[in-house]
């Protein structure tokens, strides 16, 4: 996103009303998909859960986007957003007295999923492998993972996405990679 | 599965890259934006939500159906918005939290304790979800 888009979503509120809804479905077809599926690193949210936060998200970003500094890359803010709305969710009262979602159920509704033209050079047992392996790593490392590979962010941009120290991100990102080589070293051995 | 690290790497790249493909597939279409301000439940809506997380008796007494408290309440309320003052821009010496010393001071000096408290409160909720405002921070 240009620095001149990002300065019009900061002033999202000068807009005329056609212009502003304009900006907010580009918006929504380009970053909804991505906050829905960053929002697959928090095991506790079903997938209901997930649809109807990014959808949340994005809204509560584009109505206070006045407090974004549009010099500095968007997605990590909006990341922000969302992962503390969906931390808001999951310390609810409510939802604390539910049973987190399984790895198992997990697993079940990402294999349910068609691989797209994108994934399609990904023969579908390395697909089922490499989600198993996501599924494995700690919650803290999953997001991680998907933020550095799945988003390409810098460990900056991480660091600042999940308003955590760059020291431990570094720290993270070191133990990600350690726990992806021992997968590795295993499956080789077998 | 890959038979090494880079190539595991690449493999998680292609996956998330399916998996938002996946989202975007199945995303449904944006939604209408409400006219202005009304995307968030508004200030007066939110008013009894934020009186239910707060104690049943203010700091100061209840201030009486036309805002004004007794004598004692007032100094109270003086006592209390000095302290509160004090605080802010000890903590927040730039001044957009200077302004905020300023509306505490006059709200609290009036009586209208309770509605300084669901300012605050909304506040401190807003900065939580979506950080402080761009005009409220220095460059760091």
């Amino acid at each position: 996103m240009e620095l001149e888009e990002r300065r019009a979503f900061a002033e999202n509120g000068l807009l005329a009303a056609a212009d502003r809804q304009r900006l907010f479905d580009a918006l929504w077809k380009e970053w909804r998909p991505r906050l829905e599926a960053y929002l697959r690193s928090f095991s506790g949210l079903s997938a209901e859960d997930r649809e109807e936060l990014a959808g949340d998200a994005l809204l509560r970003a584009f109505e206070r986007a006045d407090r974004y500094r549009p010099e500095r890359p968007l997605e990590p803010w909006l990341v922000a957003v969302a992962r503390r709305m969906a931390l808001s969710r999951l310390r609810s009262p409510a939802r604390r007295a539910e049973t987190p979602a399984a790895p198992e159920e997990l697993l079940g509704e990402a294999d349910g999923r068609r691989p797209g033209p994108e994934a399609e050079c990904i023969r579908e047992e390395e697909r089922i492998a490499v989600a198993n392996l996501v599924r494995s790593l700690p919650e803290r490392e999953r997001e991680l993972a998907f933020l550095v590979y799945g988003r390409s962010m810098s460990l900056v941009e991480a660091a600042r996405a999940t308003g955590s120290p760059l020291g431990t991100v570094k720290w993270r990102m070191s133990r990600l990679r350690e726990l992806l080589r021992r997968a590795t070293e295993v499956e080789d051995a077998e | 599965m890959p038979n090494d690290i880079g190539e595991t790497e690449a493999r998680l790249r292609a996956f998330f890259a399916s998996e938002i493909e996946a989202a975007a597939r199945d995303a449904p279409p944006p939604p209408r934006l409400p006219a202005r301000q009304s995307l968030l439940p508004d200030r007066q809506a939110r008013i009894p939500e934020m009186q239910s997380r707060l104690p049943a008796r203010s700091i100061a007494g209840r201030a009486d159906a036309a805002g004004r408290g007794s004598a004692g309440d007032a100094a109270a309320s003086v006592a209390l918005a000095a302290c509160l003052a004090i605080a802010a821009v000890s903590a927040f010496p730039r001044q957009a939290e200077g302004r905020l010393a300023t509306i505490v001071v006059a709200a609290a000096a009036s009586g209208r304790l309770e509605e300084v408290r669901i300012d605050m409160a909304a506040g401190a909720a807003s900065i939580w979800e979506t950080g402080l405002a761009r005009r409220s921070r220095g460059d760091y």
